[in-house]
């Protein structure tokens, strides 16, 4: 069963050097119950995409297209609806655990404020069910540490609080947006065995956005590859990691450490100024002279496979 | 820096702002328990007794209806106090309404509410209160209605600038993907977060306050006889000022002391707010 769908939604920004193409004409679907890597390097529109979803981008983003969500369009949805969404059905894990707690209100009473607004519980009731949240997401004497503040929480023990706040109200989506990000390799293994844990505990689906394959091989069911605001390959995580389609995903794949850390020539391009025709094709050492004319679409590759390149056409 | 790192000890630890803490802890219990500290009542008028020097019975003298004049500097104290605390109260609850709906939601209503306070702060705000009650009339209730309206721009100016700083943190997007409606965020996450310099101006404010009351009394607009006020004592005491200096050093010096105090700790408050300024321990 399809959870999220997303279809050809675009986010651009109008600045003064040009429009920024940060999400262009993505489709993606997030089925129940599992987790969806999306991948990319910096700048390729991840965090975009998962903010375009919450409606959670300034004034001036043109968003366009249509993202349902249990039968609702979520960008044409008014404000008040999308607030009884925002932390209820999907809720969001931000990338630096320590500037998205608010510096003067405790932990304890972080957590308790999901309980609250969406659950209109008392704040002793809340607290007692923060308490167990916080407990859930395996955090030392939670009744205790409840009553601290975020400074004085480890950069793991944060990253856990957010958790727990997250998935206070057993959303049916997690948007997890680099959850692992600056924290030790041991803590982030910790943490992506609780998130996977609590994740499949509570039914949940989650899209993980990472730009470690590591990571995503690990928590992941499916994944989907961004690149300069596109997608560029869907597939299943195993298929992913034993044949990558897309000569994008390929580079990525032999960058890896594991493989022999060669890098990918070229720079990804800015995003207000794409090539013609397809976006990689001048890093792609198989380029044709069709990949600089025309545009891929989405090709089909079997077994639920998508890749956007013409060697697939 | 934050609101939870002020703590009463490094305000005890710097020299200046114990003195001010130890003074405006004494004024204010002679505020707080004026009527059971006087020795006399204050508007008790005995014209045999009229312009004594200090003597044992009258500690700073009387005045030249014979009041005792510690019985009325004490029940000014109350009156200043009062008066100043109400004033800070409304300035600084109404300036920081303003300047975090300023901030917060941008735009239009900003810039509307920015100009008017630019255009207000053209004026000094001894004129303005001036003007306010020369239409309104002297007394006390118009002191605070007039020094009210002039006294929230700065107010207004700070917080604004704290929530502007505020809104672009994370945590406030945070909130937001919790659902968490527009007011709520105001409230629970603006407000709290821009409260440390919002402190530290009160401090400083209420010496300022307190010295504009006096002022306003001294013309003769603010607090009216027989009504015991510092400025209005300070005036009546200048006719007899070469006979009778009492009369006006006493009232006189305790304004100074008072506004002195409060910027003590002002001073204090925004050292220790200020991380620069940290001491390593």
């Amino acid at each position: 069963m399809t959870l999220l769908s997303i279809r050809n939604l675009k986010s651009y920004f109008v600045t003064r050097d040009g429009v920024v193409k940060a999400v262009n004409q993505v489709s993606l679907d997030i089925f129940e119950n599992e987790t969806l890597g999306l991948v990319g390097e910096s700048g390729c529109g991840k965090t975009v995409l998962a903010l375009s979803i919450l409606r959670l981008l300034s004034e001036n983003t043109v968003v366009e297209g249509k993202i349902s969500f249990k039968g609702n369009d979520l960008l044409r949805l008014n404000e008040e609806g999308m607030r009884d969404i925002r932390g209820k059905e999907i809720a969001q894990i931000f990338q630096n655990p320590l500037s998205s707690l608010n510096p003067v209100l405790t932990i304890g009473l972080q957590v308790s404020e999901p309980f609250m607004l969406h659950r209109g519980m008392k704040l002793s009731d809340a607290w007692q069910s923060a308490i167990s949240m916080l407990r859930a997401a395996k955090i030392p004497s939670p009744a205790e540490r409840g009553k601290e503040y975020p400074h004085q929480f480890s950069g793991g023990m944060r990253q856990r609080a957010m958790i727990s706040m997250g998935l206070a109200c057993n959303p049916a989506l997690i948007l997890a947006d680099e959850p692992t990000k600056g924290l030790d390799v041991t803590i982030q293994s910790q943490i992506i065995e609780l998130m996977r844990e609590l994740v499949k505990d509570r039914k949940a689906s989650m899209l993980l956005i990472t730009h470690d394959l590591a990571v995503a091989a690990e928590l992941c069911d499916r994944i989907a590859v961004m690149y300069s605001g596109e997608i560029v390959e869907v597939s299943e995580i195993k298929d992913f990691l034993s044949n990558p389609g897309h000569p994008y995903c390929r580079g990525l794949l032999r960058s890896l450490p594991l493989n022999g850390m060669e890098p990918i020539p070229g720079n990804s391009p800015s995003l207000i100024d794409v090539p013609e025709g397809c976006r990689f094709h001048p890093r792609c050492k198989y380029a044709m002279e069709r990949c600089r004319n025309e545009h891929p679409e989405m090709y089909e590759v079997g077994n639920g496979r998508k890749t956007r390149c013409f060697l697939y056409a | 820096m934050r609101f939870r790192d002020i703590r009463l000890d490094d305000l005890l630890r710097n020299k200046a702002s114990f003195l001010g803490l130890v003074i405006i802890g004494i004024l204010a219990f002679t505020a707080i328990a004026a009527d059971f500290i006087a020795p006399y009542d204050p508007n008790k008028i005995e014209l045999d007794e009229k312009l004594k020097p200090p003597s044992s019975e009258h500690i700073f003298g009387t005045d030249q209806l014979g009041r005792d004049q510690l019985s009325r500097v004490i029940h000014g104290t109350q009156t200043t106090f009062k008066l100043s605390l109400i004033i800070v109260t409304i300035t600084a609850s109404f300036g920081v309404f303003i300047g975090i709906t300023a901030g917060y939601f941008g735009g239009f209503i900003d810039e509307i509410l920015m100009r008017l306070i630019d255009v207000l702060l053209a004026f000094p705000s001894i004129i303005l209160a001036l003007v306010i009650i020369g239409s309104l009339g002297p007394g006390i209730l118009n002191t605070v209605i007039a020094i009210s309206l002039v006294g929230w721009l700065y107010y207004a100016r700070v917080a604004r600038a704290s929530t502007l700083s505020i809104k672009e943190k994370e945590y406030i997007e945070g909130a937001r993907a919790m659902g968490c409606s527009e007011m709520y965020i105001c409230t629970h996450y603006i407000l709290p977060n821009c409260l440390p310099p919002i402190i530290v101006l009160v401090t400083l404010n209420m010496g300022g306050v307190i010295l504009t009351i006096a002022s306003l009394g001294f013309l003769g607009l603010g607090a009216q006889p027989p009504t015991p006020e510092w400025g209005t004592m300070l005036n009546e005491g200048r006719e007899f000022l070469r006979d009778c200096p009492w009369l006006s050093v006493v009232p006189g010096a305790l304004i100074m002391i008072s506004v002195l105090a409060f910027n003590f700790i002002g001073d204090g408050l925004r050292d220790i707010l200020d991380p620069r300024q940290q001491v390593i321990k």
